[in-house]
């Protein structure tokens, strides 16, 4: 058993004191749902194996939270949207069945942006989250109840969708560690579609071996997604993980402006950790990254307007009452437009038009030329550096009803995240420091595809060198 | 602002199957005219002969055997549904053919 052990003592106990603090925690917003009787159920066969058996769990009691894009049997998932209101999921999720295989004990479904579309949870059809450092200030999205039950000591982890940056850039303005695995490292089967060459299922913890871990539960080439491969496994990293020799890029010209001076002063000072601890920096270009926002928000939009299509009233979800249409189209605008929120009506027609006769060229052709240009901007970088480091995000957590007006302000929030998901790389946000106000600020590295084990090395390296960070209070 | 006439809003929704009230409309034409504006900085990028990214990472694609095997039943199927006749198994729709 290594000193990083995550499993409590009792499964049972342990299942009991997180419903209980998601009880207390209901101030935040952060939960939608509980899931007792399973939990309950779950963690009482687990306290019945014989020691020998719950020794080779690796996740043996662990209270785990899952963002409600994910579909766990018998529980309610809305993925934030009045749409998804009724619907019971009749199955589970491939990583939750691992999680269960593995001994973790799912306790409740996490509030996040209506189909994991927006960076501040203010788009939950639920009510926005509020950010355990500051209750007036927003989590970050779209993952950001996740980020705040872990953040407040609610549960020691919880699993989010990442499309442009919602499992790192909450976990950044929330002060803990989320990790974005290498796209095809983790099966979507059971995720709610939102972009689909983007989305990426992982983890959100309090430290980094935490977070390695539980991806090393939830990883692995599933029959039922066929976008998921047999990669190499990957380590977590041990008790000890040297910086020494650590070859990290920097990008300076995508760090000269627009940075926040608290961010770009706490992100100076974990570089400058790193290079005590014998790491070396190396400037790097990444002349493509300035396009990544219009390319992201083109690709998308494109594959929401076609995944939301299934929303149609029929098989699952609301359907406008009987006097609101007059034939089988009608039903459908009818029950669409009622079910879905602003942000989810403007991202589908944004992604209508520009798959449309007459823009596809233009617009989403584009898009995927400019995509492939940015990936080949990180395979040059990775050939002389190991990660390349930048903030997760531009600020620290801005206030709730700050931008919710601006949609583009709004997406420019996603600069330094979504490139990640672009080109597939596995990234990672890591607490660096703390902003003027006493909000945290996040590192993020990113690696080459499928080189977790050297994202997490250098990531537990910079942790170990940073020492402890502090909870909200 | 005019990038958007109401028509071209409406054309739109319609290829997605949305209704839109009046303000919705003007709300929406004024946002996607501004997201477009921005994005069109991405047509000053070179990009004669570049490929386009289909599959990011190698290796994925394969396709398990096509197998018939343990699925949903009509029940669990159903179970979602607004509106569903179980006895019959199917779900139900406004009248389509003869309407």
């Amino acid at each position: 058993m290594s000193a990083l052990d995550m499993r409590p003592a009792g499964a049972l106990a342990a299942t009991e004191a997180a419903l209980a603090a998601v009880t207390a925690a209901a101030p935040l917003n952060a939960v939608l749902a509980t899931t007792e009787a399973r939990a309950r159920a779950r963690a009482a066969a687990i306290d019945a194996l014989p020691a020998a058996e719950r020794e080779a769990l690796p996740l043996a009691g662990v209270p785990i939270a899952l963002k409600d894009n994910i579909c766990a049997r018998g529980t309610r998932t809305t993925a934030g949207s009045r749409i998804l209101e009724q619907f019971v999921a009749p199955y589970d999720a491939t990583v939750v069945e691992r999680l269960d295989a593995a001994g973790a004990v799912i306790v409740a479904k996490c509030n996040c942006d209506e189909f994991a579309m927006g960076s501040s949870n203010e788009n939950s059809a639920y009510g926005a989250v509020r950010n355990p450092w500051a209750h007036d200030r927003t989590p970050g999205g779209s993952s950001g109840g996740s980020a705040a039950v872990v953040a407040a000591g609610v549960v020691p982890v919880a699993l989010g969708s990442d499309t442009g940056g919602s499992i790192r850039q909450p976990a950044s303005f929330c002060g803990i560690v989320g990790l974005k695995p290498t796209y095809g490292r983790v099966s979507r089967y059971g995720l709610i579609a939102y972009g689909s060459s983007l989305d990426q299922i992982g983890p959100l913890t309090r430290t980094v071996r935490e977070a390695g871990h539980v991806l090393a539960a939830i990883a692995g080439p599933d029959p039922r997604d066929a976008t998921t491969v047999h990669a190499p496994a990957f380590e977590v990293p041990g008790p000890e993980a040297p910086l020494q020799g650590l070859r990290v890029g920097v990008p300076r010209a995508l760090l000269a402006s627009g940075v926040d001076d608290d961010v770009r002063h706490a992100v100076e000072q974990a570089l400058a950790t790193m290079v005590a601890g014998g790491a070396v920096l190396h400037d790097i270009e990444l002349p493509h990254a300035e396009y990544a926002i219009p390319t992201y928000y083109l690709v998308a939009t494109a594959e929401a307007s076609a995944n939301l299509a299934r929303y149609d009233g029929v098989r699952f979800g609301h359907r406008a009452p009987a006097g609101d249409y007059d034939d089988l189209a009608s039903m459908y605008a009818a029950s669409r437009s009622q079910g879905f929120g602003a942000e989810v009506v403007r991202r589908i027609l944004l992604g209508t038009y520009v798959l449309s006769a007459g823009y596809y060229d233009a617009y989403y052709r584009k898009a995927q030329q400019v995509r492939t240009l940015i990936t080949r901007d990180y395979e040059r970088a990775f050939a002389s550096v190991d990660v390349v480091a930048m903030p997760t995000a531009p600020t620290t957590a801005f206030r709730l009803g700050e931008k919710v007006e601006d949609p583009l302000q709004m997406y420019l929030a996603d600069v330094f995240t979504v490139s990640a998901n672009l080109s597939g790389l596995p990234a990672i946000s890591v607490p660096c420091g703390r902003d003027g106000a006493g909000l945290p600020v996040g590192l993020q590295l990113t690696a080459a595809a499928f080189a977790e084990t050297m994202l997490l090395r250098a990531a537990a390296a910079y942790e170990d060198a940073r020492g402890a960070f502090p909870s909200p209070a | 602002m005019s990038r958007f006439s109401p028509d071209e809003i409406d054309r739109v929704a319609a290829l997605a199957q949305l209704r839109l009230s009046d303000e919705l409309r003007d709300r929406l034409a004024a946002d996607l005219a501004q997201i477009l504006d921005y994005v069109d900085r991405l047509q000053a990028v070179p990009t004669d002969g570049v490929p386009l990214t289909s599959h990011i990472v190698e290796g994925a694609g394969d396709l398990r055997p096509d197998q018939p095997r343990p699925s949903l039943s009509v029940h669990e199927a159903l179970a979602n549904a607004t509106d569903a006749n179980e006895k019959a198994g199917l779900f139900r729709v406004p009248r389509v053919i003869g309407a």
